[in-house]
């Protein structure tokens, strides 16, 4: 109980902190444009390393597209926030499978950087849920907590920008589910588009 | 490994099919708002029906890339879509690949910015299960509506999928019904 109470307040927060950038961008006088978000979607491939009593074949290469979903909330301050997730949902054949990973990460822009353009540093918090049932058995749930970290720049294009990103991202073990920890170095590589 | 490099040629003929669309576009002069190109993510949902097996349904985001090039003049509109995922663990390698294209047919005053349109498409699944690899084809088409917001669009479509099988990987053939909703934006 005590772990889906903590993982609801991570939820919370999730949800919560998007909406204080949005207040903060309101608050705000100075113009950063009159783009309201930042969306795009990316091109990712990263080298995972599994824990957790892992003895072989801990290691994986993986990369693929759409990452996931990125929807930034611009700001005038140098702070920016941005949720970032994927959804799916299979139900047949008696059973089903859920993926739910929101995340949200903090972007910060390093020196005369603007937020069409330069260099930032991120970091941010998500969730990995999920939720698995078969026919005839009672399904079950697991939460795994990750942190990340990343430098990135975006280069303009025309009205848009290139992104590209570094990032490495720890996955916290889920021992009661049995859910190992690992991390991963990787890259994506993406275009910004602005509303 | 035939079967990849045949499906590579034909994902090339895909996004090389797009390239008249951008000729034409570069050709015309007049002017409908001055983008290029429509780039969009989307939540989709349908119901998935596996020839000889029970149906269910699959809710999905972001379901692909879709970059669409805008005409700057005529009804149509070329907009490839793809998807990508390549996994290796412990030597064994698995990837799935989906390039597809499709034309978008829009007569309405909003033409490829708002208001209704209609689709069809074809394209591949390029996949291997790290035993076997295959291709399969899909062939859709759907209805859909664009609505303003802010500088971009809600896009709404829904359609119909047919995917064929392929006795290698031991997967059926398959019909999909359903939707997808996202947000359309512009360059």
């Amino acid at each position: 109980m005590r772990k889906v109470t903590g993982s609801l307040l991570a939820a919370v927060a999730l949800v919560a902190l998007p909406h204080m950038a949005v207040a903060q961008r309101r608050a705000s006088a100075g113009g950063g444009g009159v783009a309201k978000n930042e969306i795009g979607v990316d091109l990712g491939a990263a080298y995972s390393h599994y824990g957790s009593g892992c003895v072989t074949s801990c290691g994986s290469f993986e990369a693929g597209t759409p990452v996931d979903i990125r929807w930034g909330f611009l700001a005038s301050g140098p702070l920016s926030f941005e949720p970032r997730f994927t959804l799916s949902y299979f139900t047949g054949l008696g059973g089903h499978n859920l993926s739910f990973t929101p995340d949200v990460n903090v972007l910060y822009r390093l020196g005369t950087a603007s937020a069409r353009r330069g260099a930032y540093l991120t970091g941010g918090l998500g969730l990995d849920w999920t939720n698995v049932g078969t026919s005839g058995t009672p399904s079950t749930s697991a939460t795994q907590l990750s942190l990340n970290a990343g430098i990135g720049k975006r280069i303009p294009m025309e009205s848009n920008a290139w992104r590209l990103e570094g990032f490495f991202k720890y996955n916290f073990a889920n021992t009661s589910k049995g859910v190992p920890s690992h991390f991963d170095i990787g890259a994506r590589v993406g275009m910004s588009f602005w509303r | 490994m035939r079967k990849l490099f045949g499906g590579m040629l034909l994902a090339s003929l895909v996004v090389l099919a797009a390239a008249p669309a951008q000729a034409q576009r570069r050709a015309t002069g007049n002017s409908m708002g001055g983008a290029e190109h429509e780039l969009g993510v989307d939540l989709g949902a349908a119901y998935v029906k596996p020839n000889g097996v029970s149906g269910g349904l699959v809710i999905l985001t972001p379901v692909d890339v879709r970059f669409g090039f805008v005409p700057r003049s005529g009804n149509l509109m070329w907009e490839p879509r793809g998807t990508l995922s390549i996994s290796t663990v412990g030597g064994t390698t698995t990837y799935m690949i989906t390039p597809s294209i499709n034309v978008l047919y829009a007569n309405s005053p909003g033409g490829h910015h708002r208001g209704m349109y209609l689709t069809g498409g074809a394209g591949l699944v390029l996949s291997d299960n790290g035993t076997n690899s295959g291709t399969q084809v899909q062939l859709g088409a759907g209805v859909g509506w664009r609505k303003p917001y802010g500088s971009g669009a809600w896009r709404y479509e829904v359609g119909f999928q047919w995917t064929s099988e392929n006795t290698t990987l031991g997967v059926p053939s398959t019909i999909a019904i359903g939707g997808r909703i996202g947000i359309s934006l512009w360059h």
